[in-house]
């Protein structure tokens, strides 16, 4: 049996697979209140120009874009959460299964006899972690995806803080203010970003984990 | 599927609860999984079964760290309490195990070695958990004979296992008792034919009622609070149980 299982190059389920999940659920948990003060920052930002009258009319306007971005970013990492939510569900299940096969395959590796009984329900086994182990590649490529779009909404967020850091020098007496709102836009967002960043990485290195 | 929410929360202090499974197949008994959080350490109590391991354990990854997990509680020795064992083991082999000591050499067959049980003496015990102490408190025979249940004095909150659980229908699963004379009809039953000795109904009753109790917490159905808390108590105390029994002597249906 274990010809069939390498034959279909099905990964074999461990629990570092549902520790690798575990970690980058742990991530995004973290990260989720990061993403939702970019959006209140954003928020903020917006009042604090609106404050400043027809001389922060640039700050304003970089401020509105970054709002959008922000309401984004958070969707995208509900999003995230969601997917992952998913993956350590099937991860659990898929481990489960292995579990329930492995028994059999002791059974069958003791006695002999049984391999007329139980090929047909090992075989059954892998076929049903097999098309698992697909519906979890396709999830993983999801999460990939939807971390990739929260990255490019990361690097719009940048550029539209940092045009925001710009504007704020025009803002008269409220420049300070506005400078300071834009440069913990800024914080906030890398610090997003990075954490994203860690997570692509850590797919990565989840998808070669469960090839080998 | 099944979600955590937080039932106690004071500093690091925290009871939180996995519950409500609407997705379940019908043939499995929906369970409650306790998670008491102090600090960085944590302890599921009656973990569930081995089919409803992945999604008890996606539930609690989804607002939770479960290496943070460092303990688990068996009130007893059932599958829908402790055979999901070796599912956890495998994530963390590290963890260990409360339970009864008389089950120490029945509940390997769920999985674990003889460095995860931690047997608990028939008298109850001290749980340490990151600095505190929670409390094995005896329930023998409730309806396990090495049976406990476990006390947090800090938050109130008493873990009955299946002391207080009850069977309830769909339309009917909210997470706490709001009505004790509708929701005690679900409880009956269960409690009339699972429950074997009154001695042992009398001796549970009599020890809960003098613990200041806030939440009693059931493996199954829904929690009691406030007031509800003492009406179970009072309800049990007077109830007639072992009607198993009854059904095979009809003597003693005709006696009671």
């Amino acid at each position: 049996m274990n010809s069939i299982v390498e034959a279909a190059n099905l990964p074999l389920a461990r629990a570092a697979d549902l520790h690798a999940i575990v970690r980058i659920g742990e991530d995004i948990r973290g990260v989720m209140g990061t993403a939702r003060a970019v959006n209140l920052a954003a928020m903020n930002a917006m009042l604090a120009s609106r404050r400043s009258g027809e001389a922060a009319v640039g700050f304003r306007v970089a401020a509105l874009e970054l709002r959008g971005m922000a309401a984004g970013l958070t969707e995208a990492m509900a999003g995230l959460s969601r997917l992952v939510f998913g993956l350590v569900r099937d991860v659990a299940l898929r481990m489960h299964k292995q579990r329930t096969h492995d028994y059999f395959q002791r059974v069958e590796n003791t006695d002999p006899k049984t391999v007329a009984y139980l090929d047909p329900l090992i075989a059954r086994q892998e076929q049903e972690m097999g098309q698992l182990a697909f519906h979890l590649g396709q999830l993983r490529r999801e999460l990939d995806q939807v971390a990739r779009h929260a990255l490019r909404l990361c690097d719009m967020g940048l550029s539209l803080s940092r045009s925001a850091r710009v504007e704020a020098a025009y803002g008269g007496e409220s420049a300070p203010v506005l400078k300071q709102v834009a440069a913990h836009q800024t914080e906030a967002i890398e610090s997003v970003a990075a954490t994203l960043r860690g997570l692509r990485l850590e797919l990565a290195g989840e998808r070669a984990g469960a090839r080998t | 599927m099944k979600r955590l929410e937080t039932l106690y929360s004071e500093g690091r202090h925290q009871w939180l609860v996995i519950a409500r499974d609407p997705d379940r197949p019908n043939v499995l008994i929906d369970t409650n999984e306790y998670l008491v959080v102090h600090g960085n350490e944590a302890l599921l109590t009656d973990p569930g079964g081995l089919e409803i391991f992945p999604v008890v354990f996606a539930a609690l990854a989804a607002g939770f760290d479960p290496r943070q997990v460092r303990w688990l509680f068996a009130s007893h020795q059932d599958p829908d309490v402790i055979s999901s064992l070796s599912l956890w083991l495998e994530f963390n082999p590290a963890l260990r195990c409360y339970a009864s000591q008389i089950w120490d050499s029945f509940l390997p067959h769920f999985g674990g070695d003889e460095h995860t049980f931690i047997g608990l003496p028939d008298a109850g015990a001290k749980i340490p958990l990151g600095g505190i102490e929670l409390e094995a408190v005896p329930a023998h025979y409730l309806h396990s004979s090495g049976n406990l249940h476990l006390y947090d004095a800090k938050a109130k909150i008493l873990f009955s296992g299946d002391v207080g659980a009850a069977l309830l229908p769909v339309e009917e699963s909210a997470l706490f008792v709001t009505d004790f004379d509708r929701h005690i009809r679900h409880a009956d039953g269960f409690h009339r034919r699972f429950m074997g000795s009154r001695e042992a109904v009398l001796n549970w009753c009599e020890r809960a009622a003098a613990m200041p109790i806030d939440l009693l917490c059931p493996q199954h159905g829904a929690i009691y609070q406030g007031a509800d808390v003492m009406r179970f108590i009072n309800w049990f105390s007077e109830l007639e149980v072992g009607s198993g029994l009854r059904a095979t002597r009809p003597e003693l249906k005709q006696a009671a």
